[in-house]
């Protein structure tokens, strides 16, 4: 966690703690517009498999944003908001602010596999 | 002439016994003394809670042909192995009855109690037909299957990852393999990560067959090839579970199938089926 209280990272490992960053402030910022733009879920939404890819994540002090495959969350205070996010806009600004060189990771593959990253 | 009478029905505490004066002495006596012609089945001391018979000692010269200690259960008097109907078969009855010596000795609910039990074992003689199991614990030594206690959405469930699960040792550090030994792995392959867990003292069994030990219990280690390995751990169920990184405790895997053997189960991209390794509790050392 870095000095502001916030990180992203990516969700992915079992073994190994998951790979994470420190974000710019308007980072942030950003992702909060967006998500506040997506329309709200009210559909059940679809569980992840266990093992691989499980989403990327912003987490500040008392609150953390998910997106994963079109599904994003946003848990603050024990409340829960899900919206739509179909074409993963929200999980592409996320992932799109990892540290350039976390894409010659052996690992990136995975990211770039499932549409994300430049 | 005097009798000292135990009550055979505590666990921790010890048990109450009483001498009784010449006149109950000689009633009970009167009451135990044998049966003509009616032997009885010795049945030795129940390991029960709570009753399980009355000890008698004649404190002086025996009388009624009695043996001078003996004990009463069952409406019979029984020595060593030898057992015989006694002339009251509801002796026991009497002596904690409301007449009986007891009533001034031991409270009312206890009395209560003493009586429900004698009356059980009347009806239900020691000793019990055994039970047979109706279900084979497939791995006795193994862990169980509790998804709740890990998945706490807190500390627990972050702080420890597929390894601390597989092992059932809990660190909250996202344990490493080789990390407690002070040699951690050098890089993310089978062969690597299999020689640091043996440092940490986990056992490796090749052969293992998806198999439980007699001793301690079942993991399997797989990997994602170069960036990830994983842990699955056999339950006492005989069934596999894991637990992705800090995400919840499962039996199921990436298909939603229960897990009746890692090396065929959907793993996601943990491609890599490395080995079955031993657990030996109380033996390993996580970080």
């Amino acid at each position: 966690m870095s000095e502001s209280g916030w990180e992203i990272g990516v969700m992915l490992f079992s073994g190994r703690r998951d790979p994470s960053w420190v974000p710019a402030t308007d980072v942030v910022e950003r992702i909060e517009r967006a998500f506040d733009a997506l329309p709200r879920l009210t559909d059940p939404v679809a569980e992840q498999p266990p093992l691989g890819y499980r989403g990327a994540y912003v987490r500040g002090p008392g609150v953390t944003v998910t997106a994963c495959r079109g599904v994003a969350t946003r848990a603050d205070a024990g409340k829960k908001d899900v919206r739509a996010d179909p074409l993963r806009k929200l999980e592409q600004l996320m992932v799109a602010s990892a540290p350039a060189a976390i894409w010659s990771e052996p690992w990136a593959g995975v990211l770039r596999s499932e549409g994300l990253g430049p | 002439m005097a009798i000292r009478i135990t009550i055979d029905m505590f666990s921790g505490r010890p048990n109450p016994s009483l001498v009784l004066g010449e006149d109950e002495s000689r009633e009970i006596l009167a009451r135990v003394k044998p049966k003509k012609g009616k032997r009885a089945k010795a049945t030795g001391t129940p390991p029960l809670l709570g009753y399980r018979g009355i000890d008698v000692e004649q404190l002086g010269k025996p009388r009624q042909g009695l043996p001078g200690s003996f004990r009463l259960a069952r409406g019979a008097f029984q020595v060593g192995d030898a057992a015989h109907a006694t002339t009251d078969e509801r002796v026991e009855d009497f002596i904690c009855g409301s007449t009986g010596p007891l009533r001034f000795v031991l409270p009312a609910p206890l009395l209560d109690e003493l009586r429900l039990g004698i009356d059980q074992l009347r009806r239900y003689p020691w000793p019990w037909k055994p039970i047979k199991p109706y279900l084979k614990l497939a791995c006795a030594c193994a862990p169980l299957y509790e998804p709740s206690w890990w998945n706490d959405s807190g500390p627990i469930q972050g702080g420890n990852n597929c390894y601390n699960y597989g092992t059932n040792y809990r660190t909250d550090t996202f344990a490493q393999p080789g990390r407690g030994t002070g040699m951690i792995y050098g890089a993310i392959t089978g062969p690597e990560v299999l020689a640091a867990a043996i440092r940490d003292a986990l056992v490796d069994k090749p052969g293992a067959n998806n198999k439980c030990p007699k001793e301690g219990h079942l993991v399997a280690l797989v990997i994602a090839p170069g960036y990830d390995f994983h842990w699955y751990r056999k339950g006492r169920n005989g069934r596999w579970s894991h637990k992705p990184g800090g995400t919840q405790a499962t039996n199921l895997d990436n298909s939603g199938n229960l897990i009746t053997d890692p090396r065929t189960a959907d793993r996601g991209p943990y491609t890599e089926f490395t080995t079955f390794m031993v657990v030996m509790h109380g033996h390993i050392k996580l970080k």
